[in-house]
């Protein structure tokens, strides 16, 4: 995808304290792209110099070639929604929504006929004439919402819009924030914190560690082959155990402390494996194990000291030899007869990613 | 009013109260509630309620039954031009502190923490200072042979000294002066509580400076503003000292009027129906105000 988006080494300084250093990004047009990363670690800075409501330190910000820093916030043509409410109180819904084009000094016609559209947009037609108050806080995103997209803006940035909402009215929210992507092609750069949300949102994803970004990638890769140990940790549960890569066109590993997967001849201690909690089976060490010796490569043993039962899945939690603990995740009819304190063998279930 | 956890605690307590004394006296009090607000209803009664009525009740009955006072009050000329002189007044004072008393209150709390305090210490140190004291002082700024005309004519603006006081224009200026912080407060609370976030999203809405002054800052002040205003124009409505000393005999407003007739004309009665007509008013700006901006109806939305 060619840039349309160009984040060129951005750095934003509070006093001492940097918020954001050196960050790169080229985003495509409609491409909805999140910033992903745990509280204070820059995301909202980022997506506030590009709206233009801070002004970068150093570096430039470039929309279609052009540099947007000379704009102001007003001028740039993009849409904000914030993570609280800031719909304006004493006017309602419909002229909420309608403030931008008004702004814009569009004509009444043209008024309308978007504003009717952007009602049945975030289905909210009922409500046009309802002042923000009376509207509960799912209802006021989804008008910040049509309001940031009402003049067509050639990109909608938000800020943890959902993060005050409960779990159920997300899920319904993110769908919707999903379906307006996909019919208005509008970019959207979203900041969230909560990595389930930007795994079901995006295109790409950002993963933001102490103002920088760690790693900029499809939701796929960011899980599957994480840049670093902090993007493997944030995103999906990491079971890290240290490995020597055996060759490059093969990665099978040795592990750490005896922990072997049982291929010979491999120098352990170099470097570290990644395993998902669901890249294993569990097998009791006393029922066919026979069948899993040296000859068989890719088991782990280890002692259970924890089952956890979450419903869908249950949660095993096995100490190797080594010491190191690995967590793993099951369906429940498979594990009925395990208890703690068994000896199980864990069946590697595709070679571990190596962190570079 | 007995209840299940009631009748559990109750056995656990010892000594000999076997029903349980505490959800009894809980049940007692529960019910009691109007019996407990006794007292304070007395109290009104007694320091507000009795008053009015005595107030009401002498303006009608002196000196002899009847509404006679009230059409004296309302017919007579001299009377009438005191009535319209307080409500001028009271108006005029009330803009002008609307409209000096706004900026000050956005300049403070637009200021940073040092000048907010500095401009708010300020108008305390004005306001704790005796009001006999700062309307003399005004009296002496604004005379003819004072400091503001003789400070205009040597910088040759004027030949001629304006007349400053003893009129209405000295009454508004003490008085603007004086309630100014009435309108401060309340306006720069209202401001406060504004979300910065709301005049930042309506930036990016595409709304400048002056758009978002206009149409988002301004109207969520309207009530801070309201709440100032009324209370600044109640305030003049029965002010007394600032229009006796900086005013003069064509600018007599109502409390003047009605010491003049309780003291030197001993007209009870009388004094007591100007009273009542201040009181009616004041009731009647609080209702107006309650009517137009109840916090309550606009808090259920709609229109
Ligand atoms: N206006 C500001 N003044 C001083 N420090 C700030 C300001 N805004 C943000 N910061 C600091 O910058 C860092 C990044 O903040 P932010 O971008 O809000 O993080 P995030 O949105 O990822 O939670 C934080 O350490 C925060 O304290
Ligand atoms: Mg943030």
């Amino acid at each position: 995808m060619t840039a349309w988006l160009s984040i060129d080494a951005l750095s934003k300084s509070f006093g001492q304290s940097i918020a954001v250093r050196d960050v790169s990004l080229e985003i495509g047009r409609g491409e909805f792209v999140t910033f992903l990363g745990p509280s204070g670690s820059g995301k909202s800075t980022l997506l506030y110099m590009i709206a233009g409501l801070e002004t970068p330190s150093t570096g430039d910000i470039r929309l279609a070639g052009d540099s947007l820093l000379p704009v102001a916030p007003n001028l740039r043509n993009i849409g904000m929604v914030f993570q609280r409410y800031t719909l304006i109180p004493h006017l309602t819904v419909a002229e909420n929504i309608a403030f931008p084009m008004k702004m814009r000094k569009w004509d009444r016609q043209r008024q309308k006929r978007r504003l009717e559209e952007m009602l049945a947009l975030v289905r909210l037609e009922e409500f046009a004439d309802r002042r923000p108050n009376a509207l509960s806080g799912g209802q006021q995103q989804r008008v910040a919402l049509a309001r940031a997209l009402a003049y067509e803006p050639e990109m909608l940035l938000m800020d943890e819009p959902l993060a005050a909402l409960d779990q159920s009215l997300k899920l319904d929210l993110q769908r919707e924030i999903r379906r307006i992507h996909d019919s208005t092609g509008a970019t959207i750069l979203y900041v969230t914190h909560d990595q389930e949300e930007a795994m079901r949102l995006s295109d790409r994803i950002a993963v933001f560690h102490n103002g920088t970004v760690e790693q900029f990638a499809t939701p796929g890769e960011i899980y599957q082959k994480p840049g670093s140990a902090f993007v493997a940790g944030f995103v999906g549960h990491s079971n890290l155990l240290p490995a020597e890569m055996f060759d490059e066109a093969h990665p099978a590993v040795a592990l750490a402390g005896g922990d072997s997967t049982g291929t010979p001849g491999l120098q352990p201690g170099k470097g570290a494996a990644l395993f998902r909690p669901e890249d294993f089976t569990v097998l009791r060490s006393d029922t066919g194990t026979a069948a899993l010796t040296a000859a068989q490569t890719g088991t782990i043993t280890g002692t259970i000291t924890d089952i956890v039962f979450l419903g869908p899945v249950v949660e095993i939690l096995v100490r190797l030899a080594s010491g190191a603990r690995i967590l793993v995740r099951q369906a429940p009819d498979l594990t009925a007869d395990l208890r703690p304190g068994d000896q199980v063998s864990l069946r590697i279930l595709r070679q571990p990613w190596i962190l570079p | 009013m007995q209840t299940g956890p009631d009748k559990t605690r109750s056995v656990q307590l010892p000594g000999p109260a076997p029903r349980g004394w505490r959800a009894a006296l809980r049940a007692r009090l529960e019910g009691a509630t109007a019996t407990l607000a006794i007292p304070a209803l007395l109290l009104v009664l007694f320091f507000f309620l009795l008053p009015v009525a005595l107030l009401l009740a002498r303006s009608i009955l002196e000196p002899e039954a009847g509404l006679g006072n009230y059409a004296e009050l309302l017919q007579s000329g001299a009377y009438r031009t005191v009535l319209l002189n307080t409500f001028t007044i009271a108006s005029v004072v009330t803009v002008v502190t609307v409209l000096i008393g706004f900026p000050v209150a956005w300049l403070i709390a637009v200021s940073n923490r040092f000048w907010g305090m500095a401009l708010l210490g300020l108008i305390f140190i004005s306001m704790w200072t005796s009001l006999l004291t700062r309307s003399f002082a005004w009296l002496i700024l604004l005379q003819s042979n004072g400091v503001i005309n003789r400070m205009l004519k040597g910088l040759g603006l004027i030949s001629e000294p304006l007349s400053l006081v003893n009129n209405m224009t000295g009454v508004v200026i003490g008085m603007t002066y004086i309630l100014l912080p009435f309108v401060i407060f309340p306006l720069l609370s209202t401001m406060r509580a504004i979300e910065p976030g709301l005049l930042r999203a309506a930036a990016l809405c595409g709304a400048n400076r002056w758009q978002c002054f206009l149409h988002v800052f301004l109207p969520a002040c309207v009530p801070g503003i309201a709440a100032g205003a009324l209370m600044v124009f109640v305030m003049s409505l029965g002010y007394f000292i600032t229009p006796v000393m900086l005013g003069g005999s064509s600018t007599m407003m109502l409390a003047e009027l009605i010491v003049h007739l309780v003291q030197s004309l001993l007209r009870w009665g009388l004094g007591a129906a100007a009273a009542f007509i201040l009181f009616a008013i004041t009731l009647a700006a609080y209702a107006l105000q309650l009517r137009l901006f109840d916090p309550l109806r606009s808090a259920k939305g709609g229109r």
